[in-house]
């Protein structure tokens, strides 16, 4: 036998192995799911009782059920809220489930393990946790940072607003995941949100100032308007933005003057919240922006603000200029 | 009119087999007899079949979404008096407005309150 043919041997009989531990494992993984969802058939009407009447569940569960209802309430969790999901928070807190996961979130070597602690923390929904959570946000793992993350939403803790946008900014967690987050602790978290335009970070400043567009109301629109002469462009574009919800007749000036600004992404947005306002008195800086400005998107979005605030005038520029985007925004302003 | 005497019949759809347990398990405690649907299409078929007295409808489901359901369940005449509870985790008012125009009766938020279903379900069967 040649070196080759041993070799080839070699190789088929690996490839055989790996092929029989790859199906091995397979079946297994199946097998535990299989097992997994019978024991949660059994305990499903155990764990309904418990959610709908506070029924406590049978004395005599093994570990493994124990582990299979807690995973179990922790989904149902999730849909309910109220005297229901009352009774799952109480259940965790009897049986110590919000201590022994308070502890793995603390002393777990693992980042897994970590991050899961982290992610069934907010399942449990006791607001307890959130002192563990917000210190999560640190953990050198970013699965972990991101349960935190994930978790502090779902327990709607106002105190989190300021940790939460911090983590954002110095993208230790998603800034997509903190908006949701901050979304679902709704306007509470607008004070941390405001004791932040004061910080010296200006993705903090930022991202703040976008939060507060979409949770503030017109109380705010007078600290966005001063954030337009923000230093930073970046708060700049927020702040432009945030008045296109916060802001009113009032704000025209100071958005007319960011429609000038020499930073494009700051006129785009200021144009796009001009729009919104809806003031005709905005409309010939806008056309003049549509024909003249040179970045496409600033001219774009100029566009389209005209055809919003007034579709007939700016039909009527459209047909005079050679400006393709009035053209477009006024067709397709005619479309919806 | 609804029979006093006849249990009615809800038709719960959602895709999460989680929240269709939740909600079929507390109008079943709460006396009514409940059928479920894990998409639209499933749900239409099972109402056409069935004529429930009340739909609970999630908005986001494969194949035929909640908005959809309703509406189908609006132009189709033997179904068009069932009222429509729309339940779902889209919550901003242009999903509540939609959901009205389609001809959905009532709105609840994900995550919901059972008792607060079983109360707007009363309020719905007792306007019929």
């Amino acid at each position: 036998m040649s070196v080759l043919e041993i070799a080839a041997v070699a190789l088929t009989a690996c490839s055989i192995v790996m092929l029989a531990v790859l199906v091995t494992r397979r079946w297994e993984l199946a097998r535990r799911a299989r097992h997994r969802e019978e024991v949660e058939a059994r305990l499903r009407p155990a764990a309904l009782e418990l959610l709908h009447a506070g029924t406590e569940p049978p004395a005599d569960l093994s570990v493994e059920e124990k582990e299979a209802l807690a995973d179990l309430l922790g989904r149902y969790a999730r849909a309910v809220r109220g005297p229901t999901h009352d009774h799952i928070v109480e259940y965790f807190a009897r049986e110590g489930m919000l201590d022994r996961e308070l502890a793995v979130l603390a002393q777990a070597r693992k980042g897994w393990r970590r991050a899961t602690a982290a992610f069934r923390l907010g399942d449990i929904g006791s607001v307890d946790a959130a002192p563990a959570l917000v210190r999560a946000l640190e953990d050198p793992d970013r699965s972990v940072r991101i349960a935190a993350a994930r978790s502090l939403g779902r327990l709607r803790v106002p105190d989190a607003g300021a940790a939460l946008v911090a983590a954002a900014a110095q993208r230790r967690a998603p800034a997509g995941l903190v908006r949701w987050a901050l979304l679902q602790v709704g306007p509470p978290a607008l004070p941390e949100l405001r004791a932040l335009l004061s910080s010296p970070n200006e993705r903090e400043r930022a991202a703040a100032l976008q939060l507060i567009g979409l949770l503030g109301g017109p109380s705010d629109a007078a600290e966005a308007e001063a954030r337009l002469r923000d230093s930073s462009a970046l708060v700049r574009t927020q702040a432009a933005r945030a008045l296109g919800r916060v802001g009113g007749e009032r704000n025209l000036a100071a958005l007319l003057g960011a429609l000038e600004d020499r930073i494009p992404p700051v006129r785009g947005a200021a144009a796009t919240s001009l729009g919104y306002l809806r003031d005709p008195r905005a409309l010939d800086a806008l056309t003049e922006h549509a024909e003249r400005d040179p970045f496409f998107e600033v001219a774009r979005e100029a566009a389209r603000a005209a055809a919003r605030i007034d579709l007939p005038a700016a039909t009527l520029s459209a047909s005079g200029s050679g400006s393709e985007h009035l053209r477009e925004a006024v067709d397709l302003a005619g479309i919806r | 009119m609804t029979d006093p005497d006849r249990t009615p019949t809800i038709l719960v759809a959602d895709d999460e087999e989680d929240v269709r347990e939740l909600v079929t398990y507390r109008l079943t405690r709460s006396g009514y007899d409940v059928i479920g649907a894990g998409d639209g299409q499933e749900a239409f078929e099972l109402a056409t079949e069935r004529t429930p007295d009340l739909m609970v409808l999630d908005v986001m489901m494969p194949k035929l979404d909640g908005y959809e359901l309703t509406r189908r369940v609006r132009a189709e005449s033997s179904l068009r008096s069932i009222p429509v509870i729309l339940l779902t985790a889209r919550s901003q008012e242009t999903d509540v407005d939609r959901g009205f125009e389609v001809g959905a009766d009532d709105y609840l938020k994900k995550p919901f309150n059972p008792d607060e279903l079983v109360a707007r379900v009363r309020a719905v069967l007792g306007r019929r």
